[in-house]
């Protein structure tokens, strides 16, 4: 199968006077059509700029980013604009993202202005039928965001990412300013969105929970690098980089007495202005031998799907 | 753990808010006990009133809310009860709180050296200099790397993590008998979450305090706690210990909880449609305030408050589906 979306060698560096840093670090990845691949990781490991890079929104420093056989990064911005009605993305914080002058018929109703060439008539219809989709009740499309719960508004926004049919979706922490009881209302939403129109996702977030319950792939990020990507059960519950393996037991999991190891890191992640040259992950790993610290890292595969990058296990 | 003293009982707690509407009831008949030494977790959803029960229970809240009745008994004596001027002496060595959001509770323009050593001026009326080593004292303590050069820091510079170490080496420097945390691990990654959570457990091995954990994740009560209160639109539903109350659920708010949990180490099945939307919560009811969000609901859950029902010893809920 080809894949719908295939990044090559994707890095993007920011610059602020001489101190340079690399937001992501040579990413590779695909994504096949009608798929969730959940890109987890820490605070500022890259995960956000990754996903602004696909969408046009940052350009890349290098690399490409393929695109349905189009290499976006070759584009010119008219060309991209038309591209872009196919890629949509759900962002963070709702507060920030929904406009708050405007009312949840406007809002969710913007992206059809832009692309589509239909009747009004049928942005009527649209409309409907997308606010049903995603369970708002159409009392609601005369409302303002401050008016709408914390799940109501992430729903909003989800409306106005799948109103033009978009083949991908890039979910940025979708879920993460939610209660935990309104997580997996949303989630079972965004499932039922995939079977129904056949979304590919790329599901952002650092709670690592909800990707389990909604991805297929998984990449784990540290430092704008690649540290271990493969199907969720394998990583999930054989994770192999020790990074992977400290960032699964963390997570508390809600059954008491399970008595699971907890592995707490010392530390907190180096300056990303300043990473080490060898593995960024020395630092704070408890088996981190001398070259780990000089030798840069490679992925390589240990299972079929599943890389890793770390120098403990290999030749 | 029932021999044990009882440290702090709230017995019946009535909370207003002046509204132009009239009042609205926000913490309603609320009670919880926490014993010597024990992690007691509060948790609820947005806007069910955690937060308030330990402004409550510090007498700190804002001015427009006012506590109508009941009782809170700390060390045995009715805070409520209280003077300003008596209520400052508990607060700090007695009860000490870490607020909701990590940087609020520290001031932006003041070095946070200076900030732990104020706690150590007023709470054991150190002289400045003493109260300053002090200081640095409890920021090694809480593993903060070069204390001596980050207590020359501001609040801005650190961060988040180290915030919170900050917040709870002040909360060593009061020694206070209870401790209530609120949500003091929300915005931390979880890989400094789980360094704030052991650091918490370390403070009553430290200084022997009682914990109020406030927070909406289930997996941290699991994981830290010893009992729970579980509490939804001001209203307690559900206490016990636990294991009893994750084992066996009675209130259909606490199942609905623990069913729509999701887990790191499973997959959890999706299922559930694009769901309806019964996040608005009616504070204005004389019965349960679970009732409209409620699958079994009675018909005198609308209109009639179920009494409180303690159905093995420490587990307790208020229900009329438990009779």
């Amino acid at each position: 199968m080809e894949p719908l979306l295939r990044i090559e060698k994707l890095t993007k560096v920011f610059r602020q006077g001489r101190h340079v840093l690399r937001a992501v670090d040579d990413l590779s990845f695909e994504i096949n059509p009608g798929e969730t691949v959940g890109l987890v990781g820490e605070s500022s490991c890259g995960k956000t700029t990754t996903a602004r890079c696909i969408m046009g929104l940052d350009k890349p420093t290098s690399g490409r980013i393929w695109f349905d056989g189009l290499d976006l990064t070759a584009l010119s911005r008219r060309d991209m604009r038309r591209q872009r009605r196919w890629l949509q993305m759900v962002f963070q914080d709702p507060d920030a993202s929904l406009n708050p002058r405007f009312t949840v018929r406007r809002i969710v109703t913007d992206p059809l202005r832009l692309v589509t060439m239909e009747g009004r008539g049928d942005h009527e219809r649209r409309l409907q039928a997308t606010m049903e989709r995603v369970g708002i009740p159409p009392a609601f499309l005369s409302r303002y965001p401050h008016q709408l719960s914390g799940g109501q508004k992430q729903r909003v926004g989800i409306a106005r990412a799948i109103i033009i049919n978009p083949k991908f979706v890039a979910l940025d922490e979708p879920t993460s300013s939610l209660d935990m009881s309104i997580r997996i209302h949303v989630l079972s939403l965004l499932k039922q969105l995939q079977e129904e129109l056949g979304i590919t996702y790329l599901l952002i977030s650092h709670d690592l929970s909800s990707v389990r319950s909604l991805s297929e792939r998984v990449l784990v990020m540290y430092l704008g690098r690649l540290v271990e990507a493969g199907p969720v059960e394998a990583v999930f519950d054989r994770p192999y980089h020790p990074y992977t393996r400290a960032l699964m037991s963390a997570i508390p999991v809600p059954e008491p007495g399970l008595n699971r190891k907890r592995i707490v890191l010392p530390g907190e992640p180096p300056d990303p202005f300043n990473v080490p040259p060898g593995c960024a992950f020395c630092e704070r790993c408890a088996e981190a031998a001398a070259y780990c610290h000089r030798e840069p890292v490679q992925l390589r595969e240990v299972q079929p799907g599943h890389l890793v990058a770390c120098h403990l296990g290999s030749e | 753990m029932r021999n044990s003293a009882t440290l702090l009982e709230v017995v019946d707690v009535d909370v207003s808010f002046k509204t132009v509407l009239g009042p609205l009831r926000v913490l309603d008949k609320v009670s919880l006990k926490v014993e010597q030494g024990e992690i007691v977790g509060l948790v609820g959803e947005s806007g069910s009133g955690k937060s308030l029960t330990g402004l409550t229970i510090m007498r700190l809240l804002p001015p427009q809310a006012v506590t109508d009745a009941g009782i809170i008994r700390f060390r045995g004596v009715d805070l409520l009860g209280l003077s300003e001027r008596e209520m400052r002496r508990i607060r700090g060595s007695g009860v000490a709180m870490i607020f909701q959001g990590i940087r609020t509770g520290l001031n932006p323009l003041m070095r946070i050296g200076d900030q732990v050593a104020r706690v150590y001026r007023v709470q054991q009326g150190l002289s400045s200099k003493d109260a300053y080593e002090k200081g640095i004292e409890s920021l090694q303590q809480v593993a903060i790397p070069r204390a001596e050069a980050w207590a020359r820091a501001y609040p801005h510079q650190l961060s988040g993590g180290m915030c919170q170490r900050v917040l709870i080496a002040m909360v060593l420097a009061c020694k206070p008998d209870l401790l209530i945390a609120d949500e003091p691990t929300t915005g931390l990654d979880v890989t400094i979450q789980a360094q704030i959570l052991e650091l918490i457990k370390e403070i009553r091995l430290k200084i022997g305090a009682s914990i109020v954990l406030i927070t909406h994740d289930l997996g941290i009560v699991a994981e830290t706690c010893e009992r729970v209160v579980v509490i939804y639109a001001g209203q307690v539903m559900e206490t016990g210990t636990v294991s009893s109350l994750f084992a066996e659920p009675l209130h259909p708010y606490t199942q609905s909880l623990l069913g729509s949990v999701l887990r790191v180490d499973r997959a959890v099945a999706l299922t559930d449609g694009p769901g309806t939307i019964t996040e608005e919560v009616s504070f204005r009811t004389g019965g349960c305030r679970f009732a409209a969000r409620c699958p079994v609901a009675l018909p005198q859950c609308w209109h009639e408050r179920p009494l409180w029902r303690e159905l093995e010893p420490g587990h307790g809920v208020a229900c009329h589906r438990q009779v």
